[in-house]
């Protein structure tokens, strides 16, 4: 079964589900995305129901978050991106926890596949997309002009503008399915030397998994952050439509 | 920037952003083009090589202003 | 590579946006707003309480500035006192000098009045004796007894003989 350290990501059917001929059964991701959805609801949900002064571990963990994104949202967006925050926080919570989970030996990591990241990435960028031209009309073509292009540009400008914001998704998807695969292949590679190796020399590739763990849990977060961040700058963005112009000088 | 982000993460982040920013640009340029010579203007492979070169200076642009971005 | 295989995309996508729709539903309605009201309330009350050291300190210093004040105040206050003082005195003692300046001047101005008087009191006084005198010596040298009115004129010519003499001579 060692053919390949990409079998780790292979999914198989468990419980097939078709309804209305759109093929919706249940397999590994499916489980593991439920996994998320339990664990980050009981956290969040039991730290707020704590609601005490002096606040528990647990409830530490969940403020900590909760400050954190807010300050991403204020960072990017200012005070009227607020009203973003449960989206821009469950969005967090979702991929942290999925890329973390996805660490345990045996589980699955949902965001190393590339429909799921694809399915973030389309979502708040389409959201974005939809709050630019709900907010300022047709004014919001103007996202595709830099302010100060001088008008012989123009032609040349407005192409780049319009790649540059198509690749804002696809960078965004790309980013995360393609740094949670890769962390996977190299702890697969190792564990997999680290059993075959035996006893003798096994022990270097094990230590080696072991260290490459804790270098994974810190990608888990900084991909979770970087997502979350592009998300907010993006919606930013779209909601301002300063947001070029401040970033162009 | 969060004042909690420790500065040796930022930078790491910038780093993994900005290869794919240059990807994704050029991956969506490519793939105009070769929309143009294929279903709209048969000007293979004009049309691939213009949508490259647009989609690298997207992408070099890009990546410019997400380290403008992260600088402020 | 497997991620790529189409297959599984549509339960893929189902799943995710199901349950993501319910995180964010359970999250939504019971995690953020007691978790974020409870960010807000411990910022709120650090600010409180920042604003409070911020309104006690303002006080301290309106105090103390109140407090300089009053002694600047004080200060310039026993100052006036003590020039007004001073002045008073110095006016007291001018006065002193000057009524006793005057006082001395009519004590001597008396003085040299009754002595005066006493001179002249002292002339008139040898004058009419030494009338008598020289009367009585004429009476003796003429011998004869001149009437009172003679004996008058006569002594009173000698007199004033005698008197321009004296006065010549002084």
């Amino acid at each position: 079964m060692e053919e390949s350290p990409l079998h780790a990501f292979e999914l198989h059917e468990l419980i097939p589900l078709v309804p209305a001929g759109i093929d919706i059964s249940i397999n590994k991701a499916v489980i593991l995305m439920w996994v998320v959805v339990g664990l980050v609801a009981f956290l969040m949900i039991s730290a707020a129901a704590a609601r005490k002064l002096v606040p528990g571990k647990l409830q530490n963990i969940a403020e900590l978050i909760v400050e954190f994104i807010r300050g991403i949202i204020l960072d990017t967006m200012g005070e009227p991106g607020m009203k973003y925050f449960p989206l821009i926080a469950t969005l967090f919570l979702f991929i942290l926890f999925a890329n973390l989970i996805g660490l345990i030996p045996g589980s699955y990591t949902v965001t190393s596949q590339i429909i799921v990241t694809a399915v973030f990435a389309v979502g708040i960028y389409g959201l974005s997309i939809v709050l630019g031209f709900s907010l300022h009309g047709m004014k919001f073509l103007g996202i595709l002009v830099p302010p100060g292009t001088p008008g012989w540009l123009l032609p040349l400008m407005i192409p780049i503008e319009l790649i540059s914001q198509l690749a804002r998704p696809i960078s965004l998807a790309v980013r995360l399915f393609a740094n949670m695969t890769a962390g996977h292949v190299i702890l697969g590679v190792l564990f997999g030397l680290a059993i075959s190796g035996g006893l003798l020399i096994g022990w270097l590739p094990f230590a080696f998994t072991i260290a490459m763990n804790g270098l994974e849990v810190g990608i888990a977060f900084i991909q979770a952050y970087i997502f979350t961040v592009l998300s907010c700058v993006y919606l930013g963005d779209a909601v301002t439509l300063h947001g070029h112009s401040e970033h162009a000088h | 920037m969060p004042p909690s982000q420790d500065p040796l993460y930022a930078g790491l982040g910038q780093a993994v952003r900005i290869g794919t920013e240059l990807l994704a640009a050029l991956i969506v340029g490519g793939g105009l083009g070769w929309v143009v010579d294929t279903y709209l203007l048969d000007s293979n492979p004009w049309g691939m090589v213009t949508g490259l070169g647009l989609g690298a200076a997207a992408g070099v642009r890009n990546a410019y202003r997400s380290a403008q971005r992260w600088q402020s | 590579m497997p991620q790529f295989e189409s297959h599984f995309f549509s339960s893929l996508i189902f799943w995710e946006i199901l349950s993501f729709g319910i995180l964010f539903f359970l999250l939504y309605k019971y995690a953020f707003p007691s978790l974020l009201g409870m960010l807000e309330q411990r910022e709120k009350k650090i600010k409180d309480s920042l604003d409070q050291a911020e309104r006690h300190r303002s006080e301290a210093e309106r105090k103390l500035r109140e407090y300089e004040a009053k002694l600047a105040m004080a200060a310039k206050d026993s100052e006036a006192l003590l020039a007004q003082a001073k002045e008073r005195a110095q006016r007291l003692m001018e006065e002193n000098e000057q009524r006793m300046t005057v006082d001395a001047e009519r004590i001597k101005g008396d003085a040299t009045r009754e002595i005066e008087q006493e001179r002249r009191k002292a002339i008139q006084d040898i004058r009419s004796q030494t009338t008598d005198l020289a009367l009585m010596v004429a009476e003796k040298v003429v011998g004869r007894a001149l009437t009172e009115a003679d004996h008058r004129r006569l002594a009173d010519e000698a007199l004033d003989a005698l008197a321009k003499t004296y006065q010549s001579r002084n």
